[in-house]
């Protein structure tokens, strides 16, 4: 027998209730969920909203503790956020008042990085970005394809193994998406990384993830975990294969009944 | 910058032509507006005056007379005093107050009625209690100052904290901030606008404060220069303390207001 590859994270029978039970108003946002994911995977989390996606990248993230169950990496247990692991937000969740350069250092900084060491490591993450000349700028001067490219900077200048990403382009037109998505992957085709993914789109899980994981609503859990058939780097022109439009046949299925079934 | 031809090509300044027609605008028409008051309050004197009103040209001549005399220097400090005291512990106080209840949510609803029956409750009707609290000497001015300080720059502080959007709470707490660098990298420079517009405010409450308490409560000062010009049937001394009172709030909230400024521009955070 082969021995498996390491995994990395581990999500074991994690539920997440929110609200009193005293006055009855509880949401229950998890229920019972297990997954393994192997390093340097990318898993996409998909299902409509309400499905406790994000909850659940929270819960990885160690910015909030589920109710019940918990998550492991590398065998330890979360019990907070920490060095590995770095989120990027929906809302770019940029400091307005912070230049570009001081945004993508404010991770680096918090870490005691000296000016010299995370400024260097910013330049170089500016130029990945493409954001040269606007080190000085502040978000507001800049579009929603370029601040969300600073949030990426942001986390990826801690360096962590694991991302997490939590609906990072959503807020962005189609065709800034696209770009994106394109440079994250040119991204970790140089630097692997584990990448845990929430998505409401198929067609971005597709692009993007080995795996998907469909997850049920309310209480989310795992539907199904469907194996993307097309390796990294995608194929050219991969969504014109059979096994493409298939998939988001499927795909757009099954999430059709489960917005149908509320 | 290699992607979309949509994203706009880096900060434009207002141009210059603007900024000129901007600075005309405001000193042609600002400086025309005052002297239009003026001459409103210069002919109304004239007609109307007597007793109890007069001329701006008269209210100036004896504003020379008293700066002469060293009168008005001598109650302007004694009332500053007290301004520049209820001012500071005041603001002081109300930021401390407005930031801790800014963030601790559950000690704003326990403290939130309190905090609007100060700013409700009509001073002249306090004025028994704080006599008695703290009889009618320096102590018994600050307080009113400070009663009239704290509320409005707790109120501000407050909500500099709520404008705090809750994204960069969490994303700073992924990068393991604690609260202690929470509160210096993000809590107070998001705050940090409103806490100022809260103390420029609080200047102006600072020195009507000042001029309340001196004509209710404690004769001294200012107000007694006021109360002095009533009495006598001297108009002109009364208003040319209003006319320094007014001066001065205008120069120390324009002052405020350029640091302020200052503050907002090396945050980038323009007006």
């Amino acid at each position: 027998m082969n021995a498996a590859p390491p995994r990395l994270i581990s999500i074991r029978g994690v539920s997440m209730v929110y609200g009193d039970a005293a006055d009855g108003s509880v949401v229950r946002a998890l229920d019972d969920f297990n997954l393994e994911i192997r390093s340097k995977e990318f898993i996409a989390f998909l299902g409509p909203s309400g499905c406790g996606k994000t909850t659940l990248l929270k819960i990885i993230g160690g910015l909030i503790a589920p109710t019940d169950g918990h998550v492991e990496i590398d065998g330890r247990p979360v019990t907070g956020p920490g060095d590995g692991r770095a989120i990027v937000f929906q809302n770019f969740a940029l400091l307005p008042w912070a230049t570009v350069l001081a945004n993508i250092t404010f991770g680096l900084e918090l870490r005691g990085v000296g000016k010299e060491e995370r400024e260097a490591e910013a330049h170089r993450l500016i130029r990945t970005f493409g954001l040269e000349g606007f080190a000085h700028s502040y978000p507001r001067q800049l579009s929603g394809g370029m601040q969300q490219r600073v949030g990426l900077a942001r986390a990826l200048a801690v360096n962590p193994e694991i991302l997490l990403m939590d609906e990072p382009f959503s807020a962005l037109d189609a065709q800034t998406r696209r770009m994106l998505q394109e440079e994250l992957l040119a991204l970790l085709d140089r630097e692997p990384k584990t990448v845990v993914f929430v998505t409401h789109s198929m067609d971005e899980a597709v692009r993007l993830a080995d795996r998907i994981v469909l997850m049920n609503p309310r209480p989310g859990s795992v539907k199904e975990i469907i194996e993307v058939p097309f390796g990294h780097p995608r194929p050219g022109q991969f969504e014109k294969d059979p096994r493409y439009i298939e998939l988001i046949d499927d795909l757009w299925e099954a999430l059709k009944e489960m917005v149908w079934d509320r | 910058m290699r992607s979309a031809s949509a994203e706009p090509a880096g900060f434009r300044p207002a141009p210059r032509a603007r900024v000129r027609r901007d600075l005309r605008e405001r000193y042609l028409f600002g400086g025309l507006f005052f002297v239009v008051l003026i001459l409103a309050w210069e002919w109304y004197g004239r007609t109307h005056g007597g007793l109890l009103f007069t001329s701006f040209t008269r209210t100036v001549g004896e504003l020379v007379v008293l700066i002469r005399s060293g009168e008005m220097g001598r109650a302007f400090a004694v009332s500053n005093q007290a301004m520049l005291l209820g001012f500071t512990t005041g603001a002081a106080a109300g930021v401390l107050t407005g930031l801790v209840i800014g963030r601790y949510r559950r000690l704003e609803r326990i403290l939130d009625p309190y905090l609007n029956m100060m700013i409700v409750a009509p001073m002249a009707a306090l004025i028994p209690v704080i006599i008695s609290a703290a009889g009618i000497g320096l102590g018994a001015r600050v307080l009113v100052i400070f009663t009239f300080v704290f509320p409005i720059v707790v109120v501000n502080t407050r909500a500099g904290l709520r404008s705090v959007d809750p994204d960069w709470i969490e994303m700073a707490g992924s990068f393991g901030a604690t609260e202690l660098e929470l509160w210096r990298r993000v809590l107070l420079p998001a705050a940090g606008p409103a806490i100022l517009s809260g103390l420029r405010l609080g200047t102006g409450r600072a020195l009507s404060g000042m001029i309340v308490v001196e004509l209710l409560l404690v004769a001294v000062g200012l107000g007694k220069l006021i109360l002095a010009g009533i009495g006598l049937f001297r108009p002109e001394i009364s208003y040319a303390v209003i006319l320094v009172v007014v001066f001065e709030a205008i120069l120390l909230m324009g002052l405020v207001r350029r640091i302020e400024g200052g503050v907002l521009a090396r945050m980038g955070i323009g007006e």
